[in-house]
């Protein structure tokens, strides 16, 4: 364990100890002169209870569209998916949605990929955890390694499958993944896990949460560690610890409050090289965010939200000697800095029944340190506004519909628009047709607007390398997504999901090597709005619970991208075909076997090698027991267990055979 | 009740304006109107003289619900026979007031009282008359109970609300895949655990349970409570369930994503999947029932406590919508939930 975690422990023990204190105090007050009232009089409890009118708590703007009613196709992944899927990273429980893939480029760089258009920065998706977006404004995408949050604090996770602009704004592009950790409420008492395993797997959570009144607390702190694929120096050290706080202050409102540290080396670089050899990359990330829910008189709804993440790498290397260049030993500065305050307000208002109205805005400010990538010392900074609206009207019992929008403007890139128009209509009860047309935008992150990185090669730097230049002036990518839906229930335990999409992508950014006079090799890689891509195929989705402890999941894609391919090769960045089939059962006695199965046709990962056919299995089987007030599971999970496979780049990742063993209790 | 196979079910569905579907629905018990005309002719042919019984009604307060239930308590007698027992209506404050006795310092053949307070002004003065307490709790009558000394013989009731075993019924019913029902216990409420669990799996349910002491640990119960469990029986007590918490519950388990099943209709208006429960008319029209069945016998004596024979099954569809919850006919579901429970189970 890492130096910290004692520390973690003793300060988790006190914040326990002093609220136990506080509540014993507390009861001992209240309860003094109360027990003494009820002796004397029992209260009764009145015929008034059943027949007084009560204020309508779920009115119309409360309620939240069913998956039949929403605008878009979702896929939700429950708690019990989670456990069952074996996963022991928040990215592998991604490969449970129909056309996604997950990879890992190194042991602590996942690449989470929908609909192709991915390398190891996926740029195109949005990722939210409790409402806070993580992507990162720096390369893009999300580091999926650095996010301070534990598996076991997840409830759910909601995958929108195509854009989303309007409910979750920027960059939600080609899919949005939405994130919901478990109320602090839920949790009572002590929660410590043990994971060890095959690749120097050693893991350790440890919880409290607890809590008294209108106020409930969860502090989760853990460790985690692996040697990634094995074969290279991309091992993780991870330590974090997060906290969540609900609170009440009135029966009107609800505030959260939520923070989270996630440090630790990981492993890069590649033996034999002179610059690139194995070293650390030392990371530090952490957030902190509030989220205010007010409830009016009308049953209309206004949230205010305020978060803000940073995330720090330190990787700072100076070359071995280099022979060519007369022993000189080049200084690399890999150091990044990301910093995003975000604040939003959105307000829900039912008029009448039939018709309801979401709307807000929103205000962002991003910076960005990247001495040795943007070409200064200085942080860049981007300050980016957002508006957005939409309406939900049942217009019949039948037929429901979405009209909305987001405005944006960025100072990068100035204003635009993102429609959405969609239309649900029951066909009988229990089977919905789904029509929609979304658009969305993704913003330039800084290193393809602003990247400037220029390596001296010698003391006095006459002679430099320029290995970035961006030409700037780029403008967001743009989606135009039109798809056709059908959401069924075939029968009392069985319900269908089928989609058929259509994704124009235009203005790609796209990365390449362009002519720069003064580098050394006459060239530096570039950025430009030059590609675009169709994007064609269907979905399934099926979820079958023949009973109550058995389920079966089933996803299918078939994705087919014709692009003009001027630098990337954006088709074949998808699999045409991929399967992903999740089956569990209870067998009785605490017992728990579940198997996840995942298929997918040969595909290449932007600028990297082809991978072929990719076939996974991964089995877990779990026995819960009892150790006198504690409430255990011991699970065992194997991975992979097909053997070993090219899993992201020919060379570098191939994926071998992991087990591990989890042991956890639960206690009051 | 006897004889299932007699019962006959009425049922008038109605849709009310905002927009959730309200079923009533009544057990007719045709038995029943067998013995009310056996004992209006028997009433006729052997006891002709005899003159009624003068029954005095006391009422908690002078609200719209309990002049609902008086109204149909004499409709439903001057329905079936001529020869009604006569009424004396008083409040509970008027009770505590005058006492008893009528204007001739006469006593009454018997008190029916409609509501707590009424009960406990009543039986705390101990008379000599037999009191029916009505429209009250089952928890309420039963604390009651225990203060008074007098015997099953001379006090009996009518409780307000659902035998435990249509409820669980009603889940079963309307959500065949929620199997696992949990609740919420307060210091009250916990006196159930027992029937409550023997409920559930006759019903084939399975039953979860957090207890707590203290209202301000009823979110953090709700949340262990379903993380567990797929659908919340609200219990109704003075702590957990009432009119200050219902804000809390709603939304807590809304936001989990499970639906709650309520003891009233204004539950189900403030945001409650479903409920069940007894309308005011109908705990009225099931008093004179009784005061007709008791008319006939020697010694008059009460009917065994009990829960309410007639009872409404209420849907709040947008609720089920939004919970994607496959849409339940009501006035089906009141139906079958009639053939399943018999109103008179004691338990």
């Amino acid at each position: 364990m890492p130096e910290s975690s004692p520390a973690a422990w003793g300060i988790l023990h006190a914040i326990h100890c002093r609220i136990s204190l506080a509540r014993t105090i507390g009861l001992l007050l209240v309860a003094a002169p109360l027990s003494v009232t009820w002796a004397a009089e029992p209260p009764l409890l009145s015929e008034q209870e059943f027949l007084a009118e009560l204020p309508v708590v779920l009115t119309a703007s409360r309620l939240a569209q069913p998956q039949a009613e929403a605008p878009a196709a979702v896929t939700v992944i429950d708690r019990q998916m989670i456990e069952a899927s074996g996963a022991r990273n928040l990215s592998e429980v991604l490969r449970l949605v129909p056309g996604f893939q997950v990879e890992f480029e190194s042991g602590h760089r996942h690449v989470v990929g929908y609909h192709g258009l991915a390398d190891e920065f996926s740029r195109r998706l949005q990722v939210l955890i409790d409402g806070r977006s993580v992507y990162l404004p720096s390369f893009g995408g999300v580091s999926w390694s650095d996010l301070p949050v534990s598996l076991d604090d997840i409830e759910r996770i909601e995958v929108i499958r195509g854009p989303n602009a309007v409910t979750y704004g920027a960059n939600s592009f080609l899919a949005v993944i939405n994130i919901t950790t478990r109320h602090s409420a839920a949790d009572r008492g002590g929660f410590v896990r043990a994971t060890v395993g095959s690749n120097d797997i050693r893991d350790g959570v440890l919880r409290v949460a607890g809590g008294e009144g209108d106020v409930s607390y969860r502090l989760t702190t853990g460790y985690q560690q692996d040697n990634g694929y094995g074969q290279h120096n991309d091992s993780r050290r991870i330590t974090f610890m997060n906290g969540r706080m609900d609170a009440r202050p009135g029966v009107r409102d609800d505030v959260e409050f939520q923070f989270g540290y996630n440090e630790g080396p990981r492993g890069r670089g590649v033996e034999g090289d002179l610059v690139n050899y194995p070293h650390d990359q030392e990371i530090t990330s952490r957030f902190q965010q509030i989220r205010w829910r007010h409830r009016l008189d009308s049953g209309d709804e206004i949230a205010v939200q305020f978060y803000y993440n940073h995330h720090e790498s330190d990787e700072q290397v100076l070359s071995l000697p280099i022979p060519q260049l007369g022993g000189f030993q080049i200084p690399v500065n890999y150091d990044v800095k990301s910093e995003r305050y975000d604040t939003e307000v959105q307000h829900i208002v039912g008029f009448g029944e039939t018709l309801r109205l979401v709307w807000g805005a929103g205000a962002r400010l991003d910076l960005v340190e990247w001495p040795g990538f943007l070409g200064s010392a200085d942080p860049l900074d981007n300050h980016y506004y957002r508006l957005f609206a939409n309406i939900e009207w049942r217009a019949t019992p039948r037929l429901v519909l979405n009209a909305g929008a987001m405005a944006e403007h960025s100072e990068l890139t100035g204003s635009d628009l993102s429609p959405r128009l969609a239309a649900n209509y029951q066909l009988m009860p229990g089977h919905t047709l789904r029509a929609g047309v979304s658009s969305a935008t993704r913003q330039p992150v800084l290193i393809e607007e602003k990247g400037n990185a220029r390596f001296c090669l010698e003391a006095t730097c006459t002679l430099f390398n320029q290995t970035f230049y961006s030409s700037g002036n780029l403008e967001p990518e743009r989606i135009l997504a039109s798809e056709l839906g059908y959401i069924g229930r075939m029968a009392p335990t069985l319900t269908l999901d089928l989609r058929l999409f259509r994704d124009h992508v235009t203005r790609l950014i796209t990365g390449f090597d362009a002519a720069y006079p003064d580098s050394l090799d006459n060239e530096a890689y570039d950025f430009r709005n030059r590609d675009e891509a169709m994007i064609t195929g269907s979905e399934l989705q099926l979820h079958w619970q023949p009973e109550r402890n058995s389920r079966v999941i089933l996803g299918y894609a078939n994705v087919r991208i014709e692009s003009n391919n001027l630098d990337e090769n954006y088709s074949d960045s998808a699999p045409r075909n991929s399967v992903s089939l999740l089956g569990l059962h209870e067998l009785g006695d605490g017992l728990l076997a579940s198997a996840a199965f995942y298929y997918q046709d040969e595909m290449t990962y932007l600028g990297e090698h082809p991978i072929g056919v990719l076939r996974r299995l991964d089995l877990r089987l779990a026995q819960r027991f009892r150790l006198a007030d504690a409430q255990g599971e011991a699970a065992i999970v194997l991975q992979n267990v097909l053997g070993e496979q090219v899993s992201y780049n020919e060379e570098e990742s191939i994926a071998d055979r992991i087990g591990f063993i989890t042991v956890n209790f639960s206690f009051h | 009740m006897t004889g299932d196979a007699l019962n006959a079910v009425l049922l008038i569905g109605k849709k009310i304006p905002n927009g959730t579907w309200r079923v009533r629905a009544g057990l007719i018990c045709a038995l029943h109107r067998l013995i009310a005309l056996a004992a209006f002719a028997a009433v006729f042919v052997s006891w002709p003289a005899a003159a009624a019984t003068e029954v005095l009604v006391v009422i908690a307060q002078k609200s719209h619900a309990h002049e609902e239930a008086l109204a149909a308590l004499r409709a439903s007698l001057a329905d079936v026979s001529d020869n009604e027992p006569a009424l004396r209506v008083m409040t509970a404050a008027e009770f505590s007031e005058s006492g008893p006795r009528d204007t001739d310092q006469k006593l009454p053949g018997l008190v029916v009282t409609l509501g707590t307070d009424a009960a406990a002004t009543v039986l705390r003065q101990k008379l000599p008359a037999p009191t029916y307490c009505t429209f009250l709790p089952q928890a309420a009558y039963a604390a009651l109970a225990n203060v008074s000394d007098q015997r099953h013989a001379r006090q009996s009731a009518l409780y307000l609300d659902q035998p435990l075993t249509r409820q669980m019924q009603l889940i079963r019913l309307a959500l065949p895949k929620h199997t696992r029902v949990g609740v919420v216990l307060g210091p009250e409420s916990r006196k159930s655990e027992h029937n409550l669990r023997d409920a559930a799996v006759s019903a084939g349910l399975v039953l979860r349970v957090e207890q707590i002491t203290d209202e301000r640990q009823l979110v953090g119960a709700l949340h262990r409570v379903m993380d567990g469990a797929d659908v919340l029986l609200a219990v109704p007590d003075l702590l957990v369930f009432n009119r200050n918490t219902a804000q809390n519950v709603l939304l807590t388990t809304y936001r989990l994503g499970k639906p709650v099943v309520g003891y009233s209709r204004a539950y189900v208006t403030a945001g409650a999947l479903l409920s069940v429960y007894s309308t005011p008319a109908q705990i009225g029209r099931q008093i004179g029932e009784a005061l007709l069945a008791m008319q006939d016998r020697p010694g008059r004596p009460l009917p065994a406590p009990g829960y309410p024979r007639y009872f409404s099954v209420e849907i709040n569809e947008r609720v089920a919508r939004s919970l994607g919850i496959e849409p339940v006919q009501a006035d089906d579901l009141t139906r079958r939930l009639a053939e399943k429970t018999t109103g008179t189970s004691n338990e």
